[in-house]
């Protein structure tokens, strides 16, 4: 079943993305295909802060991993933080002029493994959500951070204690220090 | 050849041994309190036992004895170790079972739109000439395959869609189906 449903999202998405009116160009999402052919179980995509936010400057890539089971089981995503992974998405990727950033300031997301807190990836997952509307998901999350289940205290921290101007621009200083130029 | 419960260590020895080691320790705590103590209330008062006055030190120990006995004889402690023991580090039972799956609404396919979709697998329901298809009771367009709804709804007791939580979640395995029974007098 799993291969059968990725191949039909793998369809739908490859229209989407060319639309520049689809949902998933509306939000940000400039790519998101599977890493190699003939392999549906691996993952990536790229994708741009939401407009009017603290991370509007930033482009990030996201590893996703489905598991055998998927759509029972939720997908995995990962900000991808490796240097090597970015730079072959990056040339092969009509986006490649602008930076990405290697990493995620966010107090939902692991500033070292990238790794990502989000319920609908977890125990509010169901089979009704797909890996468009996932990475559609965590643009939005980029904009309304959860900071009591956090895994970024110190940003958290500040949200917490009311310090809006304080994380705007302790993010925006980390998307600019992490964010690599591009040829 | 092992098995789930020997690969997580949940063998019923081991499941046994903590139930038996909460009534132990109970009867450890009831030695301790005089014999004296325990004759000088009289039995069945169970006022006097809910009563944890300060007056009298050896009537707290009787009491707390009382109810400790009285939990015990009527499985208290045994059930709150087993619970500690199976309950909370298996995988939680909420998926519903074949009773509720036979229960379902089938929708024929005359009632399905030219290219409706199930929500689990992303494919037409049409192009199958002859779809099993059922409809869980939150909403009257959530229509599924029954096989894709089987398999989520095996370990979740929510809709896919709208995460309504659905009747009759699975009870203990071990357990006598009466729900069951009560389904097949319904449908006769």
């Amino acid at each position: 079943m799993s291969e059968k449903r990725l191949l039909k999202e793998l369809r739908t998405i490859s229209k989407e993305l060319v639309q520049e009116d689809s949902s998933l160009a509306l939000n940000g999402v400039l790519v998101l295909e599977p890493v190699s052919e003939g392999d549906l179980f691996e993952w990536r995509a790229r994708i741009r802060g939401p407009e009017g936010s603290c991370y509007a400057n930033g482009i990030w890539d996201l590893h996703i991993t489905v598991p055998s089971n998927y759509p029972t089981a939720p997908p995995t995503f990962r900000f991808v933080m490796s240097s090597e992974r970015n730079a072959r998405l990056a040339s092969d990727s009509p986006t490649a002029t602008r930076g990405r950033c290697l990493r995620m300031p966010h107090p939902n997301v692991n500033f070292e493994t990238g790794e990502i807190c989000l319920d609908i990836l977890q125990q509010m997952w169901t089979p009704a959500w797909s890996l468009s509307s996932s990475v559609v998901a965590i643009v939005m999350l980029l904009d309304s951070p959860e900071p009591l289940s956090p895994l970024n205290i110190d940003l958290a921290n500040l949200l917490k204690s009311g310090d809006q101007k304080g994380y705007d621009d302790l993010v925006k200083y980390y998307i600019e220090r992490f964010t690599i130029a591009e040829s | 050849m092992s098995n789930y419960n020997d690969e997580h260590g949940i063998g019923n020895s081991q499941t046994a041994t903590p139930a038996r080691g909460g009534v132990g320790h109970a009867s450890q705590f009831l030695n301790l309190v005089s014999p004296e103590h325990l004759s000088r209330t009289p039995a069945g008062d169970s006022e006097s036992q809910l009563d944890l006055g300060l007056e009298n030190g050896g009537e707290i120990s009787h009491q707390i004895a009382q109810q400790l006995l009285s939990a015990v004889s009527e499985g208290g402690l045994e059930f709150r170790t087993d619970l500690d023991d199976n309950e909370m580090f298996k995988s939680p039972q909420k998926g519903m079972d074949q009773a509720y799956f036979d229960s379902l609404e089938r929708i024929n396919k005359k009632k399905i739109r030219p290219g409706q979709t199930c929500p689990i697998c992303a494919s037409e329901f049409l192009e199958d000439p002859y779809p099993l298809l059922v409809r869980l009771p939150c909403h009257k367009n959530h229509v599924f395959d029954l096989e894709c709804a089987t398999s989520w709804l095996k370990e979740h007791n929510t809709c896919p869609i709208c995460r309504t939580e659905l009747d009759k979640p699975k009870k203990a395995v071990a357990q006598p189906d009466s729900e069951e029974d009560e389904d097949m007098a319904f449908f006769g």
